[in-house]
């Protein structure tokens, strides 16, 4: 787990590992991800330019 | 991508994070980076409330008086996430028009900062793609480290 320097007054807790299934189960991420679909389906992303 | 925001916290395998809205009341935001294209290694920023420990609400609007900061916040994890896996290409679009018009500000006014190390794209409205420019309204973005690692 990482945390940052940042402008918050106390480190937030919570148990980041149960994010997953929580992301996974939850109504509206799942529609806003199905909703992408169609759009993704049609992007094409130009190669990435290589370092010189 | 160095402005105020608030702290977070990542998961173990950094496709999550958690940091606490801190307004009017103390709200719980999430933003996880969800894989799309193994191939491409493609995925999809997600950003949401979390309700109760329970669930994400993508489409919750708490008009906290920190909006700026939450943005900010996010904006901030994706430069993380790119750090950790430079190899991502990142995709997103704000859950209602308003919030994409939101992440077009926010990238607008990093862009100058970011730029020597990221592309960002466009997502026109006629599907089409193309650089970033602050001064066209797009229906997502995308963002990728500028060089193959």
């Amino acid at each position: 787990m990482k945390s940052n320097t940042a402008t918050a007054p106390k480190q937030p807790t919570f148990d980041v590992e149960k994010l997953p299934a929580l992301f996974k189960d939850s109504p509206s991420v799942q529609k806003l991800l199905k909703e992408s679909d169609t759009l993704l389906a049609k992007l094409k992303l130009p190669p990435r330019p290589t370092a010189q | 991508m160095n402005k105020p925001h608030y702290q977070y916290q990542t998961s173990a395998d950094g496709q999550y994070y958690f940091f606490e809205s801190i307004g009017k009341n103390t709200i719980p935001k999430v933003v996880g980076y969800i894989l799309r294209d193994e191939k491409s290694q493609l995925v999809e920023l997600v950003f949401g409330d979390l309700i109760d420990n329970q669930r994400i609400d993508v489409m919750a609007v708490s008009d906290n008086q920190d909006l700026e900061l939450v943005i900010t916040t996010v904006i901030d994890t994706l430069a993380d996430y790119l750090e950790r896996f430079p190899e991502k290409t990142v995709y997103f679009q704000g859950s209602t028009p308003s919030r994409t018009r939101l992440y077009r500000a926010a990238i607008a006014k990093s862009l100058s900062q970011i730029e020597h190390l990221y592309e960002v794209f466009g997502v026109l409205p006629n599907d089409q793609l193309e650089t970033f420019n602050k001064s066209h309204h797009y229906q997502a973005y995308i963002i990728r480290k500028k060089y193959e690692i």
